[in-house]
């Protein structure tokens, strides 16, 4: 078997300098020795066998010059190199299998390369034609990336994927308005197809390309909802398909908008107090609110077929999945629901350990996590509803939370935003920037989507939020400014953020159909990965194990540091098992505990029990610290910190005086 | 050749230049096509003589030497999943075993593509397309063109065409 040389950089620089010097051998005369003597020669070498023959080269081989051996390089190269994209498909047998084969050679090539494929030759043209590799590596995109997947649908060229080649040719001429009759013969068909679907590529980039620029510009299209509301106005909450947005209202009902033109579709009444939280799947809208009442609706009738009557006060958020709801209230508990049908709901298990409202709950089937005006965040265990462990570290009540995978990210009265490590508990981060309460958070493998007080909503990017090298200005993208009121809740995707706000108005900010920007440059991010989504999960999982590590690496450093030194007040018996609860619960109390709030509601739905003065003790050095605890019986550590909790009302503890503000003027529930 | 205990039992095949080579059952399993064609004939039998070779058309002794090395190597592997949407369409998991046995020329590499696919040895087609993949990957048009000697024959007017329709971002 012969070994060429590589086609190396030597190697082309040595071409080079051949075909200068071949120039000047071109005239030299061949000696007549040799032209008589040369015939013989090769007749008796190719008499020898042929492992003979390379041995007798090999001899002739090692004795030429580097020059020489440049020049038999040449002539030995082409002879091997083959071009097997034209060539495969020349040998006749089985034809169907060799285009199978060209199609396996070409598949493991990506779109860049594909490019450069199809102008290399005609018949490597023609072998992409008959490949449809265009069609194909859309079609592998839609499958392996959410973006491609719903792009495909937003700009209906989902039509043309996944179908044969009649139908799409006949899908294709219709659009173009071809005769499909002319296009019978099976190459033409190929052709149009490939020249199709190599044009429809671009176009799809392009798209990806600009929405991703359009989110990071604050670009959008608005559209906007006015509700109308008489009496009280504001919208609570909301949640939104491609069809209808579902809003809870502070009217005390439930309004179903149309997406075609936004109009009211429907309006659900029943609830006697605001509608503070709801959530639908495609049978029923759950709803809870200011009543105190869960109530369960018909989605499609509009009829309420449930009322759950459980919570004494405020019920502020619900979520519910597979067969399980979880509600959780202002009288400060969190409920457990079975739900076997939208009818036969049952309590489960009311998990108890907050000292203040608890303003939002998110669960999936490993943990329920949950955040209250007591400035912690709770999880506990899906499978035995068991408390785990506690997050601290926001100064003041925590109004918002999403939580997925390991990550939690949480938006608090003390204006930041936090991202934690559920597994550890420790914070991997903190995003200031808003200027008031934070009172709703969303997040997907790209992007953290917040709303504040202020009325602004603001768009983080959550790989850089995650990334310790990133500058704080890089990790916000885009503050978006046109509600007057509250941004009470929002909701988003790829393409839209949808939000609502006191002041009445549903907002729809589009990225998708945004207006092109003037002057802006062609390629915003050529840095942008082809399958964006599914390049951010890999690397927001990269990231954020990362993080974690660094975290938790320092943490369990300041545990070190911490514990010589560490002497444990004696006071009278209150302290002593007050701090003990602080041992051993890990941080379910702060040094200056946040109050019991009693009366210091704040809007209706959220409770915040935020003291006027934020503890004066430097809040994340405190949290890190006392995080590793081994996973105590929750029992025990529940009796616990609710000893502390009862203990910290004691008059001798020197509290801060509750705040008076941000109350809700027509719903003065809860105060004394 | 008598018939042995099926484990040490072996098949002779021979190149489309008539060498002959005896290969392990095991090993040559691999080819689904001799595979089937013992089985069909009735070679697979405890008292089956395999007297004559199998001829393997369209395969000379040289590329036949390397698959059989090829097919010895892997025979113990756990067969792949045959499903076509289970093949991962990635480049970078060739074995280091077969980058190294894969380092040929660009005309073996082709008659191994031929061999492995009218052999029917699915392992085999894979890695050696993979490795053409390879070659063809982060290349321009002109270096795709000069890794494999191709000729340029698009006309100035289809080149032209070609650049339009590939313009990403101009239009």
């Amino acid at each position: 078997m012969s070994s060429p040389h590589p086609a190396s950089t030597t190697q082309q620089l040595a071409d080079l300098s051949l075909t200068e010097e071949g120039e000047h051998d071109e005239g030299k005369p061949l000696s007549v020795d040799y032209l008589q003597g040369h015939g013989d020669l090769i007749e008796e070498v190719l008499k020898w066998s042929e492992h003979e023959q390379i041995d007798f080269m090999g001899k002739i081989v090692n004795r030429l010059s580097h020059y020489q051996l440049g020049k038999v390089d040449t002539f030995i190269r082409p002879m091997l190199q083959r071009d097997f994209i034209t060539n495969l498909p020349g040998k006749q047998y089985i034809l169907f299998h060799i285009t199978h084969l060209v199609e396996l050679t070409l598949f493991n090539v990506n779109a860049e390369s594909l490019k450069a494929c199809e102008k290399v030759s005609t018949s490597w043209r023609c072998a992409l034609a008959r490949g449809q590799h265009w069609k194909k590596l859309i079609e592998k995109n839609v499958r392996s990336d959410s973006l491609w997947w719903g792009l495909s649908e937003k700009r209906h060229w989902d039509k043309f994927l996944n179908i044969g080649r009649e139908m799409s040719v006949l899908r294709i001429c219709e659009k173009y308005g071809y005769d499909p009759s002319a296009k019978r013969e099976k190459l033409e068909q190929l052709i149009l197809m490939h020249v199709f679907y190599s044009k429809l590529y671009p176009k799809i980039i392009k798209d990806i390309h600009n929405i991703d620029s359009n989110w990071k510009r604050g670009n959008y299209k608005m559209t906007r909802i006015n509700c109308q509301s008489e009496n009280s106005k504001g919208v609570y909450c909301l949640q939104y398909d491609d069809d209808k947005i579902v809003s809870g209202l502070r009217d005390n009902t439930i309004k179903i908008w149309n997406r075609k033109d936004y109009t009211c579709s429907r309006i659900l009444s029943g609830h006697t107090g605001s509608v503070l939280c709801l959530q639908y799947d495609n049978r029923v809208i759950i709803s809870g609110s200011s009543d105190a009442t869960v109530r369960v609706w018909d989605v499609e009738t509009g009829e309420c077929i449930k009322t759950l009557i459980h919570h004494c006060e405020a019920v502020l958020h619900l979520r519910f999945a597979n067969g399980i709801m979880v509600t959780c209230s202002k009288d400060r508990s969190i409920a457990v629901w079975d739900m076997v049908s939208p009818r036969d709901i049952t309590i489960r298990r009311v998990l108890v350990g907050h000292r203040a409202a608890v303003n939002v709950v998110d669960f999936d089937d490993r943990y329920i996590v949950s955040a209250s005006g007591d400035r912690t965040i709770k999880v506990w265990s899906m499978d035995t509803l068991e408390f785990v462990r506690t997050l601290s570290g926001h100064r003041r009540g925590i109004a918002c939370l999403q939580y997925r995978g390991r990550l939690v990210v949480s938006g608090s009265s003390d204006n930041t935003i936090r991202l934690w490590d559920i597994h550890s508990g420790v914070c991997l981060r903190v995003l200031e920037g808003h200027e008031e309460l934070v009172r709703c958070i969303r997040f997907d493998e790209k992007r953290i989507v917040s709303g504040a007080y202020d009325g602004k909503i603001k768009v983080w990017d959550l790989q850089a939020a995650l990334d310790p090298r990133a500058l704080a200005t890089e990790i916000c993208l885009c503050s978006l400014v046109q509600h007057t009121g509250r941004v009470f809740r929002l909701q988003f995707d790829d393409f839209q953020i949808v939000s609502s706000s006191h002041d009445d108005t549903i907002l729809i900010w589009d990225f998708l159909d945004a207006p092109v920007l003037q002057n802006a440059p062609v390629r915003v991010s050529a840095t942008l990965p082809e399958l964006p989504n599914q390049a951010a999960v890999a690397r927001g999982l990269m990231l954020f194990e990362m993080a974690a590590r660094r975290e938790i690496e320092r943490r369990d450093r300041e545990i070190i540091e911490e514990q010589q030194p560490r002497v444990v007040p004696r006071g009278n018996n209150g302290r002593r098992v007050q701090e003990a609860a602080m041992i051993v619960v890990g941080n379910a109390v702060n040094r200056n505990p946040p109050v019991d709030n009693d009366g210091s509601s704040s809007d209706e739905e959220l409770e915040r029990g935020d003291q006027a003065h934020p503890p004066a003790q430097p809040h994340n050095q405190n949290h890190r610290r006392r995080q590793p605890r081994p996973e105590l019986p929750v029992r025990l550590m529940l009796q616990q910190e609710m000893n502390a909790a009862f203990d910290l009302r004691r008059p001798h503890h020197n509290l801060d005086h509750l705040a008076g503000g941000d109350i809700d003027e027509e719903m003065p529930e809860g105060r004394p | 050749m008598a018939a042995e205990a099926k484990p040490e039992r072996n098949i002779k095949i021979s190149s489309s230049d008539n060498e002959t080579f005896t290969v392990p059952r095991n090993v040559i399993r691999l080819s689904t096509t001799i595979n089937t064609l013992l089985q069909d004939l009735g070679l697979d039998e405890e008292d089956a003589v395999n007297t004559d070779p199998i001829p393997v058309q369209n395969v000379t002794a040289p590329i036949l030497k390397k698959v059989i090395a090829w097919c010895t190597y892997h025979y113990q592997d756990a067969t792949p999943t045959d499903d076509a949407d289970n093949r991962e369409k990635r480049t970078d998991d060739i074995a280091s075993w077969d980058v190294e046995f894969l380092k040929v020329d660009q005309g073996t590499l082709f008659e191994l593509i031929l061999a492995a696919n009218y052999l029917d040895i699915k392992g085999l087609l894979d890695v050696t397309c993979k490795t053409v993949a390879n070659m063809i990957k982060g290349k321009s048009p002109e270096e795709i063109r000069r890794t494999f000697n191709i000729k340029n024959d698009f006309t100035p007017e289809e080149e032209e065409q070609i650049r339009k329709e590939n313009a990403w971002c101009e239009d």
